[in-house]
């Protein structure tokens, strides 16, 4: 029952504005806390772009570090193919002076041969000098033979070590250099798989820096990961030609196991130019002075004996003659060869000899000369190879298959007097080679090589790196749940006074009746997501790891340089790339629907303004 | 007298005014509070950002030393951060520039740390799995010694994996670390942390206390903001793009990365070089058997680097002597460039078709590498304006 007071108080409209500015100061409260819900919303979406910008630099900046670090190992290849090359050189060169020095006794040989000739058929006194010189000749042979054996032992200490040295330099390429870069970029796969999670995670870390907002398919939704990881695995895998070893991603070493045998085939077809680069800069790199060329070293020898002639010489990587089932020719002056068969390296080639060459000796009443088609025959020559049947490592060859050094039979040897008889040939057998491997040589060993493609609108295949993420509203809250970002205030004021103040978790809901108005506080709710795994907050970004010599725009990306670099790009750019790359050839000079062209460059401009009204209007919100 | 008074409706207004006025203000004292208060969390935030990416721009690395040049950085960035953003244009130093009308702010502590590279995630499974991969890989390395039975070989791979743990963290490292040696920056992964205070300048301090939502005293207290900013910062970039033309250039940055990398480090070198001078020795004295003069090559122990500039495709190869017959080549590419009508590479296509612009561009960035301004829309340059 009311009291009159009370009746008096209720009839009277005095005062009738009261509860009308109380409720509206009361939405004017709650207009300062969605200020502050608003400035909290800004705060996470910022939040989540800094985070997307910072996984996708950092995924990007870890692919250009390992590039890299894949182009100076390729570049330490490259060094060390060349002191295998240098070493052979050495090895080379001390087995045509080996020769020489051989050859140069031989001489003195003959010419002993032609004093007894002269002493032993000339009468009394007129074989007097030759009797006498004969017998300086006999010490100056036994000389010469101490000499042939210091070169022999100084020669062998190289043949017995280098040739196990080039080998093992060329297995360092593959078993170390080749497997730490595969090692390195694989490892990559795990930051591509898991969407950059550990940037993601650190990003969401609290102050105290316990546990993460964001943890792997938690907070940033599993169709985000799916999508980073299928988006940055094939931009990743196209950075890289498979001809050159195995593209360092999983599902392409998994396949690689697979079809081993495959991929030691390598060397053989497309894969070629694999190895035609690496020859390539592997040549390029030689130290000029002696690898590739040892002429000017025009004469040697001593006073009674001299060859005379032009020093030739070079190492090369090289190939078998030709793409045909021909042997590898390991014949010298094949590595004089023209491009045709300089072309793939799997061969190591060394290459000494004469040119023009002629060998005098004289005891001035008696003189030899060795004539030019049998000087010329002198030389050195290796094949190190990886099939047993292609290494090979011997003199030169007379045309009678003999070691090309003046031998018993003296083709091309004229002497006077005549010789007394045929001297034993001081260097006349094959190089042995067991003792080391017969000259191994592994070849070119797998490396990692960049895919080049001529193609502005692919980046020249120089990857993105994509960032997706999106943050459920459940995880958009700090530590502290009283914070009014995660309420759902319902005010009514029609009938019994309400006020709800729901927390997301629905813990603590209190409720007083009504129904009539709500503010719901909370960011990122299904409100605003058309797709499930949208809902929340999103943010999109893309990394690009690109290539830039300083003050060099113009050079080709490739994995010899290390000149690869990481920065943020625009998103919208690949959509029109990816346009101009589909339709490619559909618009071109002999086309003249000009409302057909028009056509598609409003298309071309369209899309754009599409996809980005899409992503930033409803999917970014 | 009072009945009166009550009954007068004169007034009435400015009752009301009074009571709701006193509201108002709190409310538009508290709207500018939270106003400076959002204003300065989304500042402290960018700080953050501000602050870690900084040292994108900064040399992390020096391939020519070896050093690490994060301190260096770190120092400058901090200091210039702290001082961009004293106001909150982050602009210039301004005085009184750290208070608005409802309060101020100020930096408590820029804190960055420069961490390894992040780990891979997985955890232990992953490790496992690793540790698997990294036996694996030692199994195939021995194996191989078996296939190539070589001193050489057997030693240098026996080298490698005593090493490995030191060099290389375990097999099943989570992250390659590069040797020591080859002074590669294994960390420059910037983590930022910030802290920048707001307090209170206009609202009385305890004007909430007891309020009756929590029952607790709810001082309107100085805010602190911590934000926090992670990024891998360091590329390796190699910031000198001159041309390296072997022991010409031994003092370039890239010369010297290369020679700290090569046969794995000092000490293995130090005994190649031993042995390559035996080798040299060896073959001086069987030239000079043959009065021949020694090898005059550089020695074969120095590194061999050629990396020519490409502006053309004749620009970046190494001119050297002729070949000793006719007709052989006598240029060499200092970098990958396969003839385009011999090999199906697109080495030689990739360098015509890219300009000088920024990114490679043919054309200049107002045309729009891939803009529908671009001269290589397929569909032709109808909207190219004519000035153009």
């Amino acid at each position: 029952m009311k009291t009159q007071a009370l009746e008096r108080l209720t009839s009277k409209k005095e005062g009738q504005a009261f509860p009308l500015a109380a409720v509206g100061l009361f939405i004017m409260a709650l207009s300062v806390l969605a200020t502050l819900n608003l400035g909290q919303a800004i705060h996470e979406k910022i939040k989540l772009q800094n985070t997307a910008d910072s996984a996708a630099y950092s995924l990007a900046a870890i692919e250009a570090r390992a590039f890299n670090f894949v182009a100076l190992t390729n570049r330490t290849q490259i060094a060390n193919y060349n002191t295998a090359m240098a070493l052979q050189s050495y090895l080379s060169y001390a087995g045509f002076c080996y020769f020489l020095v051989g050859t140069v006794r031989d001489l003195i040989a003959n010419v002993e041969s032609s004093l007894a000739f002269g002493c032993s058929t000339f009468p009394f006194p007129y074989n007097t000098p030759y009797c006498i010189l004969r017998g300086y000749f006999r010490a100056f042979k036994m000389i010469a033979r101490v000499i042939v054996i210091i070169a022999q032992v100084a020669y062998e200490v190289v043949h017995y070590s280098a040739p196990m040295a080039i080998e093992a330099l060329a297995l360092f390429n593959e078993y170390i250099l080749w497997h730490m870069q595969l090692f390195r970029l694989v490892l990559i796969n795990a930051h591509i798989f898991s969407g950059m999670q550990e940037i993601v995670g650190e990003m969401y870390k609290p102050d105290d820096l316990s546990e993460s907002r964001m943890k792997f398919m938690q907070g940033n939704s599993w169709m985000n990961i799916i999508i980073n990881a299928v988006l940055n695995l094939i931009e990743f895998r196209l950075a890289f030609d498979r001809g050159a070893g195995v593209n360092p991603v999983l599902p392409d070493i998994l396949m690689g196991a697979l079809n081993y045998n495959d991929f030691k085939k390598r060397k053989k077809d497309k894969n070629k130019d694999a190895v035609r680069v690496m020859t390539e800069l592997a040549n390029a790199s030689r130290s000029e002075e002696s690898i590739y060329d040892r002429s000017g070293f025009a004469f040697a020898s001593f006073l009674v004996s001299n060859v005379f002639g032009d020093k030739r010489g070079m190492t090369k990587l090289v190939a078998k003659e030709s793409d045909s089932d021909i042997e590898p020719n390991p014949e010298i002056k094949a590595l004089r060869a023209t491009e045709g068969n300089y072309i793939v390296g799997d061969y190591l080639a060394s290459d000494d000899y004469i040119e023009s060459g002629i060998g005098i000796a004289t005891a001035g009443i008696s003189i030899v000369v060795a004539l030019p088609n049998s000087i010329n025959n002198l030389g050195s020559a290796i094949l190190a190879a990886d099939d047993k049947d292609d290494r090979k490592h011997y003199g030169y060859k007379n045309p009678k298959g003999k070691t090309g050094h003046p031998n018993g039979s003296y083709n091309g040897l004229v002497a006077f007097p005549p010789l007394m008889s045929i001297p034993k040939k001081t260097v006349d057998k094959d190089m042995d080679c067991n003792f080391v491997q017969q000259h191994k040589w592994p070849g070119i060993a797998p490396y990692t090589k960049f895919n080049p493609k001529a193609d502005h609108n692919s980046d020249y295949n120089q990857p993105s790196t994509w960032m997706f993420l999106n943050i459920a509203p459940e995880y958009i809250r700090s530590e502290r749940d009283s914070v009014p970002w995660h309420k759902d205030f319902r005010f009514n004021h029609g009938g019994n006074d309400q006020f709800e103040f729901q927390n997301l978790s629905t813990d603590d809901t209190w409720e007083h009746g009504g129904h009539s108005a709500s503010l719901d506080t909370t960011i990122g709710g299904e409100r605003s997501s058309l797709v499930g795994f949208l809902e929340g907050l999103n943010a999109i970004s893309r990394g690009m790891v690109y290539y830039h010599r300083p003050d060099n725009w113009i050079e080709h990306p490739n994995f010899f340089n290390p000149f690869w670099r990481a920065k943020l790009a625009p998103v919208g750019q690949k959509l029109t790339q990816l346009f101009d790359r589909l339709t490619k050839g559909m618009g071109n000079d002999t086309f003249e629907n000009e409302a057909f062209n028009y056509g598609m460059n409003f298309i071309r401009n369209f899309i754009n303004d599409i996809f980005f009204g899409v992503v930033t209007s409803v999917m970014t919100h | 007298m009072i009945k009166q008074l009550l009954k007068k409706q004169s007034g009435q207004a400015i009752t009301e005014f009074a009571i709701a006025l006193p509201t108002m203000v709190v409310i538009f004292l508290f709207s500018q509070y939270f106003y400076e208060a959002i204003q300065v969390k989304l500042k402290a935030q960018e700080l953050a950002r501000y602050t870690t990416w900084e040292f994108t721009g900064h040399a992390l690395h020096d391939y020519e030393s070896g050093d690490m040049g994060y301190n260096d950085a770190k120092n400058d960035i901090v200091s210039d951060a702290e001082d961009r953003f004293a106001n909150l244009n982050s602009t210039d130093k301004l005085n009184n520039a750290n208070k608005a009308l409802a309060g101020s702010w100020s930096i408590r502590r820029v804190r960055t740390q420069n961490a390894s590279e992040p780990r891979i995630p997985g955890g232990t499974i992953a490790n496992f799995i690793l540790t698997g991969v990294g036996y694996l890989l030692d199994g195939w390395r021995m194996l191989s010694i078996a296939q190539h039975p070589n001193v050489v070989w057997a030693a240098l791979a026996a080298w490698y994996t005593a090493e490995r743990n030191n060099l290389f963290g375990t097999a099943g490292a989570n992250v390659f670390n590069p040797p020591s040696e080859w002074k590669f920056n294994n960390k420059g992964y910037i983590k930022t942390n910030v802290t920048v205070s707001f307090e209170n300048e206009w609202i009385p301090e305890h004007f909430l206390d007891r309020n009756h939502w929590s029952q607790q005293s709810t001082r309107v207290r100085r805010l602190n903001f911590n934000m926090r900013n992670v990024l891998v910062a360091d590329s390796w970039k190699l910031f000198d793009g001159q041309d390296v033309e072997g022991t010409d250039s031994k003092d370039s940055a890239f010369y010297k990365q290369v020679e700290r990398m090569y046969l794995l480090k000092q000490s293995a070198r130090n005994i190649f070089k031993i042995y390559t001078q035996i080798v040299r020795a060896s073959t001086a004295v069987v030239a000079l058997t043959a009065l021949q003069k020694p090898l005059t090559m550089n020695p074969i122990e120095e590194v061999t680097v050629y990396s020519k500039n490409y502006t053309t495709l004749e620009s970046g190869k190494r001119q050297m002597q002729e070949d000793l017959n006719s007709g052989a080549k006598s240029t060499y590419d200092t970098a990958p460039l396969l003839p385009k009508d011999d090999y199906d590479s697109d080495y030689q296509e990739s360098l015509e078709s890219r300009g000088e612009n920024y990114m490679a561009c043919p054309e200049v960035e107002s045309l729009g590498c891939t803009s529908s301004l671009s001269q290589d829309n397929p569909f032709g340059d109808y909207i190219i304006p004519e000035e153009l």
